[in-house]
């Protein structure tokens, strides 16, 4: 506590030194949160639009061979397996908050007139808008969510709505500030309002089936929402002619349980002779372009934060070493008085955290004015894959500034020591007689 | 100005310690600056030699007006046909002499079968000799090798008797027949005759596995039924990862032949390879309508018809702009701040100088010059940097994996003397302002307080 007064002092008594460095600690403090506040915002885009508007959840379960993942069009699990899922979700209801059950379905679609290859899922409609809840239960870009229609209904993703045809009345942005989009009905016209779904079953059989084209909405991914279909899980089956399904996916209460909900369904399934596999959807194929953007995002990540931390680190090196040169004759009176060369470091060093505390105060009030300035702007751009234009956002993540705070005042006070270490090596004639 | 530029090299020898370290920070913010260009251009470059070769988009596509969004919906109204075809290969010819490739592509769906099974594709038909070019252009060969590594067979130039396909690898899968042997020479001609195949057979699956035919279904212009024979000779890799699932080509006449039509959806033309598209397109477009065709230009950066390239790239350069901008701003402060530590310490010289007659303006660019000389100095060691760790990782070998590509690529960083030259000239610009703000407000004092000034 001493030498955190002492180290307060010596910064107020040297404040045009220290405020070298404090700003040189304060543009890499505002420089790092900015960046990473970006692509943290990015990055939940994304983790938005996989874990609710897709509904992934967080967990999902599929079928294995001998305990490991197969390919997931092969997945089917039948009836006795779904209902062992089923049980074990009952009784492990202080885990798993929703489940919904899906079955990939895969073919040709006509309307008579064009026709397109079409590619998605049948899933519990009901849970499955609990799935999406709170920020995604209505997730149809023009009409109604398929959960508030008949069972008939499929909805088309937006590109694939166009090769039919169909198209909003009114072109708008509809992302809300929250993610989501407004609990609206909006107007769509279709060439044609019905679609023959043709599908290979299994056993090689060509099945065909009716349907009415009820919404336009998707994943909000590019180039997915040009194949893609969702329909009710019954539909699906019928069309298959199966009672089968591909997979389940879970959202848990809490997401730290998700060690324990996995072990104790992977255990629970081995027991019982099931070929069954509960994880993470992260590790599914289907999450493949979440992954892959995800480490490119920390790609840019690393390579900014090291730049960023570099410059900051030579500026702060350069700033302390000049304060500790000018004040060699301090250093020379305080080793005179019987100061230890250990003490002398140590007091520089905390004159180093104080400078990054207060560095990284006026860098964080930067940060903060910079982001509500920029997020005001509302500068909007397509970030990759997602196909609505999103906005220029900065997040005010407390993480990432208590963060960058421990990473500079590190740099702050290394940069001190080294510096405050050359000098306590001179001699104290030396010191004392220097200028 | 010689006298100037000399005080300013030797004022910069004077406190080399502190220089060095500014120095360092304009090397590394240089070097970081390159590196990450260099990333982005690798990625673009992939990109565009995908898209434009691979898939054939082209550098500028020429489509009937609304054809991007509805040649799948009604292809009979948004194609181009023959006559169209003929006019605009003309205009083209006749503008853009210095091409590389004209050519014709027609694209819809169909259904690919093997006498038991079908499985829907998205098909495209193309002219086979622009293919052979397209493959074997040197920015395929050099940008994109990894998509050339990953085709096996033949190619669809290498058939003239026949129809030959070439099916993705999972489309193969779907329809039994990954297990071909692509490298046994295939028939130059169509067999003979084919057999109907037992589908309850219990060696259907080991006989299926070992014919290369399949059957072609799908709509006719007309709206008909249509179908055709055609040989699988070879898997290819779009590069992208969602078409894996279901894409196939072959000829152009073998398409049209299905779709009983002799139009194509668009024609491309690929210029050389840096060639700015933006005005191409629009002069284009301009020609077009003086040949009186009414039809539509589009550039390969435009959403509408490369969504991947355009939607990608924009996300990457939103982050790089982002980046720029701190890292300019962070080598900004750090340069002001040892100028202004200079300035300071050199209060009296200020004096002096002004003493002995030296104009404020003078003295002010003299700070800029040291600026300008320390940045200017900085920049070929940074360049050394990047280039060094270029070397180092192109010389690794690693292995990244890009979102919504098929395959992993190399990091190969390429050193662009143009991002070089950008960034070299901004941050010399940086620490000469730097340097002048620095030092116009020390050198307004009064004389007398600067001669009378110590640095605290």
């Amino acid at each position: 506590m001493k030498s955190f007064k002492m180290g307060v002092r010596n910064t107020l008594n040297n404040w045009r030194h220290s405020l070298g460095s404090m700003l040189s600690v304060a543009i890499g403090f505002a420089a790092l949160t900015l960046f990473n506040g970006y692509i943290s915002v990015v990055q939940d885009m994304y983790e938005d639009n996989y874990r609710q508007r897709s509904m992934f959840g967080d967990v999902m379960i599929e079928k294995s061979r001998n305990g490991k993942a197969i390919d997931f069009e092969d997945s089917r699990i039948n009836e006795k397996e779904q209902q062992f899922i089923e049980n074990f979700i009952t009784e492990n209801r202080s885990l798993v908050d929703q489940h919904a059950r899906f079955l990939i379905v895969s073919g040709f679609a006509n309307n008579g007139k064009s026709s397109a290859i079409y590619w998605g899922f049948g899933y519990d409609l009901e849970k499955g808008r609990q799935l999406r809840d709170p920020t995604w239960p209505w997730n149809s870009k023009a009409g109604k969510p398929l959960d508030l229609q008949s069972e008939d209904a499929v909805m088309l993703g937006e590109d694939i709505g166009d090769t039919f045809g169909c198209v909003p009345e009114r072109n708008e942005r509809l992302l809300t500030k929250v993610g989501g989009y407004t609990a609206v009905e909006r107007p769509f016209r279709c060439e044609r309002p019905n679609l023959q779904l043709t599908v290979t079953t299994d056993s090689g059989q060509v099945n065909a089936m009716a349907v009415t084209i009820g919404a336009l909405g998707g994943v909000g991914l590019r180039g997915i929402d040009s194949w893609y279909l969702m329909m009710s899980l019954p539909k699906a089956q019928a069309l298959h002619d199966t009672r089968d399904i591909s997979h389940i996916r879970l959202r848990l209460k809490d997401k730290k349980m998700f060690g324990t909900f996995v072990e104790r369904f992977n255990s629970a399934a081995s027991s019982a002779q099931l070929e069954l596999r509960a994880f993470d959807w992260r590790e599914h194929i289907l999450a493949r372009v979440y992954k892959r953007t995800m480490s490119l995002f920390l790609i840019f990540r690393d390579l900014v934060s090291a730049v960023i931390l570099t410059i900051s680190g030579m500026s702060v090196l350069n700033a302390m070493v000049k304060s500790v040169n000018e004040r060699q004759r301090e250093i020379g009176t305080l080793r005179s008085l019987g100061f230890r060369g250990s003490r002398i470091i140590s007091i520089f060093t905390t004159e180093g955290v104080v400078i990054g505390l207060f560095g990284s105060a006026v860098g964080g009030a930067l940060s903060v004015v910079a982001s509500l300035f920029l997020n005001r702007v509302e500068f909007i751009y397509y970030a990759g894959f997602l196909s609505d234009p999103v906005p220029f956002v900065i997040g005010l993540v407390p993480r990432l500034y208590l963060y960058s705070l421990f990473i500079l005042c590190s740099i702050a006070a290394i940069a001190s020591f080294f510096a405050a270490r050359r000098a306590v090596k001179i001699s104290i004639p030396a010191l004392l007689s220097s200028t | 100005m010689t006298t100037r530029l000399a005080l300013a090299f030797k004022n910069l020898g004077r406190n080399r310690r502190r220089n060095l370290a500014t120095a360092s920070a304009i090397v590394l913010g240089y070097a970081g600056l390159i590196l990450l260009g260099g990333f982005v251009t690798r990625i673009e470059k992939f990109f565009r030699a995908t898209s434009v070769y691979v898939n054939h988009i082209g550098s500028l596509s020429i489509y009937k007006p609304e054809g991007v969004e509805k040649h799948l919906l009604k292809p009979r109204k948004y194609s181009l046909s023959p006559d169209e075809q003929m006019k605009a290969r003309q205009v083209l010819e006749r503008i853009f002499p210095q091409h590389e490739g004209i050519g014709a592509s027609l694209h819809g769906f169909t259904l690919v079968g093997n006498g038991c099974k079908t499985w829907p594709v998205r098909i495209s038909g193309l002219e086979p000799a622009l293919e052979e070019k397209l493959l074997k252009h040197w920015a395929v060969e050099k940008y994109a090798p990894e998509l050339l590594n990953s085709r096996r067979g033949k190619a669809l130039w290498e058939f003239k008797n026949m129809i030959p396909i070439l099916v993705t690898e999972k489309v193969a899968r779907n329809l039994g027949k990954d297990n071909l042997n692509l490298d046994h020479s295939l028939p130059s001609s169509a067999p003979a005759s084919t057999t109907v195949p037992d589908c309850n057979a219990a060696d259907f699956r080991a006989q299926s596995s070992n014919d290369p035919n399949v059957q072609l279904a799908g709509r006719t212009f007309q709206n008909n039924f249509s179908a055709i024979d055609a040989e699988i000779v070879g898997f290819y890799s779009s590069g992208l990862e969602l078409l894996e699932e279901s894409a196939a080509q072959l000829p152009l006449e073998a398409l049209q032949k299905l779709y009983e039509t002799e139009a194509v959806t668009k024609m491309a033309i690929y210029l050389p390879w840096d060639t700015p598209v933006e005005e191409n397109a629009a002069l284009l477009n301009s020609e077009l309508k003086k040949a009186g065709l009414d039809l539509e230009v589009h550039h390969f950066k435009e959403f509408s018809v490369n969504p991947f390239y355009a939607g990608f790239m924009n996300l990457i350069y939103v982050m790089s702009a982002f980046f720029l901008t701190l890292a300019v701003c962070v080598v900004t402060l750090t340069v002001s701040d040892t100028m202004t530590m200079s300035v300071l310490e050199r209060s009296k010289e200020i004096g002096t100088l002004r003493a002995v007659g030296f104009k404020k303006q003078q003295i002010s660019r003299m700070f800029s010059e040291e600026g300008t000389l320390l940045g200017l100095l900085s920049l070929p060691v940074g360049l050394l940097v990047a280039w060094t760790v270029t070397l180092i990782v192109n010389a690794a070998k690693i292995l990244f994996e890009v979102p919504g590509i098929s395959t992993r690529l190399e990091v190969v960083l390429e050193i662009d003397p143009v991002h070089c030259a950008v960034a070299g000239v901004l941050l010399v610009t940086v620490t000469s302002i730097s340097g002048w703000i620095t030092s116009v407000r020390t050198s307004r004092r009064q004389i007398v307080k600067l001669l009378q000034s110590h640095v605290s």
